[in-house]
C-alpha cells in the first residue's frame, strides 16, 4: 500500500510483496523477489567456484563428490618391505586413547619407520598439513590430511619430513600457528596449513615417522550402535582398508593384526578391521562417560571392551577418573555366568548386582601379558543402576586378596560414577 | 521496505530492499492516469535453510556465506485507476539493474530484469 500526499510525489517505498520465486532473466513481480533472484545467482556462482576446508575459503571449485565409489585408494601408501601389518581400529592406550581408537596403525617389523616413504594412496588433494613443534624452532614432524574426493578424508598421516611439494604448496593455502600441540605427544606448538593441493596416486608425501593409518572421515555414512549417538562423531572411524581397490584391499585385509617383530598375529574375528563401536545396551560393555566432562578428549572416561586383535579378551581401558586405576589391563573373561559374578565378560553384566574383577593382565599390543604386579591383591567392583542400566558405579579396592564371595563386596566413598 | 524470496543451490535466499521512488504523473482521464518514474534502492540478501548436499568442502559451510548487499536501479512506467476519491490501484513495470556482492567470497554480479509492482494507494490530502 502507498500513501500519496500529492499528485506528483516523491516518497519512501513502503510496501511488501511476497511471491514464489521466478526464473532468472524473467519478469519478477515485486522488486523484493527480483533482488532475491539476483542474490540467488550470486550465491550459486560463489558456491560453484569457491570451496572451504576447515573454514578457510579457497578460490577453487569444491572437491568432486565421491558418489558411491569406495575404491578411492588405488596405490600403496607404503611400499617398504618392513611394512607387514595393519593394527585394526579399536586399539586403546589410555588416557589419550581411552575409548577404542578411531584409526588403524602401520605395523613395521622394525617397530618404527625412520626412513620409510609415505605416498599418496590415490589421486586427490592434500587438504591440510600440521607442523608439530617440540622444543626448538624446527618442526619435529608433520601430520597430513588427504582427500580423494569431497566426502572422504584420510587423516593424521604422520611423517618426520615433508615432501617439498607439500612444504611449499602451489596454489591457495592458509597457515595458522598456535601454542597448541594438537594433542600429539611431545608437541607444544603447531602450525596448521590448510590447502587444496592436487596430488596423484603414488606421489611422495613425506618420509619417516609413520604411525597412524587414519582415521577415515566419510560423510556419506554414519556409524551405528552407540547407545548415545549424540556423544560421538558418527562420520569418523571407518576402516581405511575398505577404501582400497580390490587387490590392495585383499592384500591389506590379510595383514590386519599385529606383529611382535618376528611373528604376525592376525585378527580372525569379524570385523577383521576392528571397530570402535562396542556398546551393548543393558550391559556394562562399551563406552562410559565421566559426568560433566567433555568429549573429546578421552582422558576422563572409561571403556569396558574387548581387545582389538583378540576380541575374546576383555580390556579395562580407564582414563584419569578412577583413583589408582589409570591405564589398560586385559583379562580372560568367563563366557557364561556361574553365579559367582567374578570376572564375567562385560556382556554378562546385565543387572543391578555388584560384580567383581581380580585379574589384571598387562595389556600389550600383541596380546595380554602377565599379571600386573602393581595390582595383585586388588579388586574392581562395578554395579549398574538406573531404569535402562545407564549409570555405572565402579571402584578399585585393595583388600590384598581376590574377590572372594559376593557378601563381602561393598562400595566406599571412593567409588566413581559414570554414565552412558 | 520490500522483501522477497528465491531458492539457490544451497538454500533459500531472502531479500530486503530499502528504496526511494520518484513519480511524474500525466493528466487523469476517466479515472485513469499514466505515470513514469525511477527508483533507487539498497539491497541486502541472506541465506536460510543452508543445505550443502553433504559436501563438507562446500563454501556454504562457512559462517556468513550467502550474505550479499548491493543496489537496485530502475525506471518504470505504469497506470493508476482511481476507485474512489481517495483510493486507487496501480501497476507499473520497468527494467531494473540489480548489483550484489557476496560477503565471504567477494563474488559479485549484476542482473538486468523486468520488474512489475502493484500497489493500493490511499490519498490522505
Amino acid at each position: 500500500m502507498s500513501i500519496f500526499s500529492d499528485r506528483t510525489a516523491i516518497f519512501a517505498a513502503a510496501f511488501c510483496a511476497i511471491a514464489p520465486a521466478t526464473p532468472a532473466l524473467a519478469f519478477h513481480l515485486g522488486l523484493g523477489n527480483a533482488a532475491a533472484a539476483a542474490g540467488s545467482k550470486v550465491v550459486n556462482n560463489a558456491n560453484a567456484n569457491y570451496s572451504a576446508i576447515n573454514g578457510t575459503v579457497f578460490d577453487a571449485p569444491p572437491l568432486p563428490s565421491c558418489g558411491s565409489n569406495m575404491a578411492l585408494f588405488t596405490s600403496a601408501p607404503v611400499t617398504d618391505p618392513t611394512f607387514v601389518s595393519i593394527n585394526p581400529i579399536g586399539h586403546v592406550f589410555p588416557p589419550g586413547h581411552t575409548f577404542p581408537a578411531d584409526h588403524a596403525y602401520f605395523g613395521f617389523t622394525t617397530g618404527v619407520s625412520p626412513n620409510i616413504n609415505l605416498y599418496a594412496p590415490g589421486d586427490g588433494w592434500v587438504t591440510q598439513v600440521i607442523a608439530l613443534y617440540g622444543v626448538g624452532n624446527s618442526p619435529d614432524g608433520y601430520v597430513i590430511n588427504f582427500s580423494p574426493c569431497a566426502e572422504v578424508t584420510l587423516m593424521n598421516l604422520s611423517v618426520n619430513t615433508l615432501a617439498p611439494a607439500l612444504l611449499n604448496p602451489s596454489g591457495p593455502a592458509s597457515t595458522s600457528c598456535s601454542s597448541f600441540g594438537e594433542n600429539f605427544p611431545g608437541a607444544v606448538a603447531s602450525c596448521v596449513t590448510t590447502m587444496q593441493l592436487p596430488v596423484k596416486a603414488g606421489d611422495l608425501l613425506g618420509n619417516g615417522g609413520l604411525v597412524d593409518f587414519g582415521p577415515i572421515i566419510d560423510t556419506r555414512f554414519q556409524l551405528s550402535g552407540f547407545i548415545d549417538p549424540g556423544r560421538h562423531d558418527l562420520n569418523r572411524g571407518f576402516c581405511p582398508v575398505n577404501y582400497f581397490t580390490p587387490s590392495l584391499k585383499a592384500a591389506y585385509t590379510a595383514i590386519l593384526g599385529v606383529n611382535n617383530g618376528t611373528t604376525f598375529i592376525p585378527r580372525t574375528t569379524p570385523p577383521l578391521c576392528g571397530t570402535i563401536v562396542q556398546d551393548l545396551a543393558g550391559t556394562v560393555q562399551g563406552d562410559w562417560f565421566f559426568p560433566g566432562a567433555s568429549y573429546p578428549p578421552d582422558n576422563p572416561h572409561l571403556a569396558l571392551i574387548h581387545d582389538s586383535v583378540y576380541p575374546s579378551t576383555g580390556t579395562f581401558s580407564s582414563g584419569t577418573s578412577i583413583p589408582g586405576f589409570v591405564g589398560a589391563w586385559d583379562f580372560f573373561p568367563k563366557q557364561a555366568a556361574d553365579n559367582t559374578r567374578i570376572d564375567y565378560d562385560f556382556s554378562l553384566v546385565n543387572d543391578t548386582e555388584i560384580y567383581c574383577y581380580d585379574s589384571f593382565l598387562i595389556a600389550f599390543s600383541n596380546g595380554a601379558g602377565v599379571p600386573d604386579p602393581n595390582l595383585v591383591g586388588d579388586i574392581l567392583l562395578m554395579q549398574l543402576s538406573g531404569p535402562s542400566l545407564d549409570t555405572l558405579k565402579i571402584e578399585l579396592q585393595t583388600p590384598g586378596t581376590p574377590c572372594g564371595g559376593a557378601g563381602t563386596w561393598a562400595f566406599t566413598s571412593n567409588a566413581v560414577t559414570f554414565q552412558r | 521496505m520490500l522483501t522477497g524470496n528465491a531458492s539457490s543451490d544451497v538454500g533459500s535466499v531472502q531479500a530486503f530492499v530499502f528504496g526511494l521512488r520518484g513519480y511524474k504523473f500525466l493528466p487523469e482521464r476517466h479515472s485513469w492516469r499514466f505515470y513514469l518514474g525511477a527508483e533507487t534502492a539498497y539491497v541486502k540478501t541472506s541465506l536460510h535453510g543452508i543445505n550443502t548436499n553433504g559436501n563438507p568442502n562446500s563454501v556454504a559451510t562457512v559462517s556468513g556465506f550467502g550474505d550479499t548487499s548491493g543496489y537496485a536501479l530502475g525506471a518504470f512506467g505504469g497506470v493508476e485507476y482511481r476507485l474512489l476519491k481517495r483510493l486507487a490501484i496501480d501497476f507499473d513495470v520497468g527494467p531494473y539493474l540489480i548489483g550484489l556482492r557476496e560477503r565471504v567470497t567477494g563474488v559479485s554480479g549484476s542482473t538486468l530484469d523486468f520488474v512489475g509492482n502493484t500497489a493500493i494507494n490511499v490519498y490522505l490530502f
